[in-house]
């Protein structure tokens, strides 16, 4: 699925069970309902996995955050696993400052997301 | 170098989550030009952001025509650093607690986290070095953050 360049997420394309969900540009407060509307889309059709590609992402603010968060919770109760990739120095920074780095589970690049490592 | 006079950016944009962005490019540029390094200039530039986001969500309750100033100065007179003020003329959010961070709204378990006071106010205490909320003059609420790169002595005061 391919969305307009204003829409936060890109693409999700599918690996059998696995959404691969492509985000892009700034990720805030007018942004992020977008987001988390279109996570919510992924998280209804019930994959085993998803790996959320933070690699385009140039900035995010804690509504940003937030979404990812609700993303956790949700998938959480449906037993799915979440992965985040490719967070630039400047997005993981807030993962720190809101003590969230050690609430997910993320990866360099959506390889190392996609095998585990 | 210090001993210069201060220098100083206003703003004022009406209260739209769109036109934040104008804010946040103009002070990640003051931050650079200041010596903020890349790590300090993304926090300063985020905390801000959450800053004006509260007033939008908070002060006008999401209405985005409403009047937001803000003053970006770069200080160099007795230190070296960059204040940021903001004025709001909406609901005075000191009676609401907004100058009191909740920590037991940062339970990453759930979905607390987008709470009023919660994650963005959590982000300005941790990343600036001062943060103060007045009353305005008539309606609303100032809200003024410093953060020092090099503080000024002591006996200059700041």
């Amino acid at each position: 699925m391919m969305a307009s360049q204003d829409q936060p997420i890109q693409n999700v394309s599918w690996d059998g069970q696995t959404a691969i969900v492509t985000v892009a540009g700034e990720i805030d407060f007018s942004r992020s309902p977008d987001l988390q509307r279109g996570l919510q889309e992924v998280v209804d059709r019930d994959p085993q996995r998803i790996l959320i590609d933070l690699s385009e992402v140039a900035y995010m603010d804690s509504s940003g955050v937030a979404s990812l968060v609700k993303l956790l919770s949700r998938t959480k109760k449906k037993d799915i696993t979440l992965r985040l990739a490719g967070l630039s120095e400047k997005v993981r920074s807030i993962f720190e400052i809101t003590r969230l780095d050690g609430v997910f589970d993320i990866y360099d690049t959506l390889e190392d997301a996609k095998a585990g490592n | 170098m210090t001993g210069q006079a201060d220098q100083t950016i206003r703003f004022e944009l009406p209260s739209d989550p769109q036109l934040l962005s104008v804010v946040r490019a103009a002070l990640e540029k003051l931050c650079r030009n200041v010596g903020f390094c890349d790590a300090d200039t993304g926090a300063i530039v985020l905390s801000v952001d959450e800053a004006m986001t509260n007033i939008v969500r908070h002060a006008y309750a999401g209405a985005t025509g409403e009047p937001i100033e803000a003053e970006l100065t770069r200080l160099r007179n007795t230190g070296r650093g960059i204040r940021v003020r903001l004025r709001d003329y909406g609901a005075c959010r000191l009676a609401e607690g907004f100058d009191r961070p909740d920590e037991s709204k940062l339970d990453p378990a759930g979905d607390k986290l987008t709470e009023p006071g919660g994650l963005g106010l959590h982000i300005i205490r941790k990343t600036m070095d001062d943060v103060q909320f007045a009353p305005a003059e008539g309606d609303g609420t100032v809200l003024t953050m410093t953060k020092w790169l090099e503080r000024p002595n002591q006996e200059d005061g700041a």
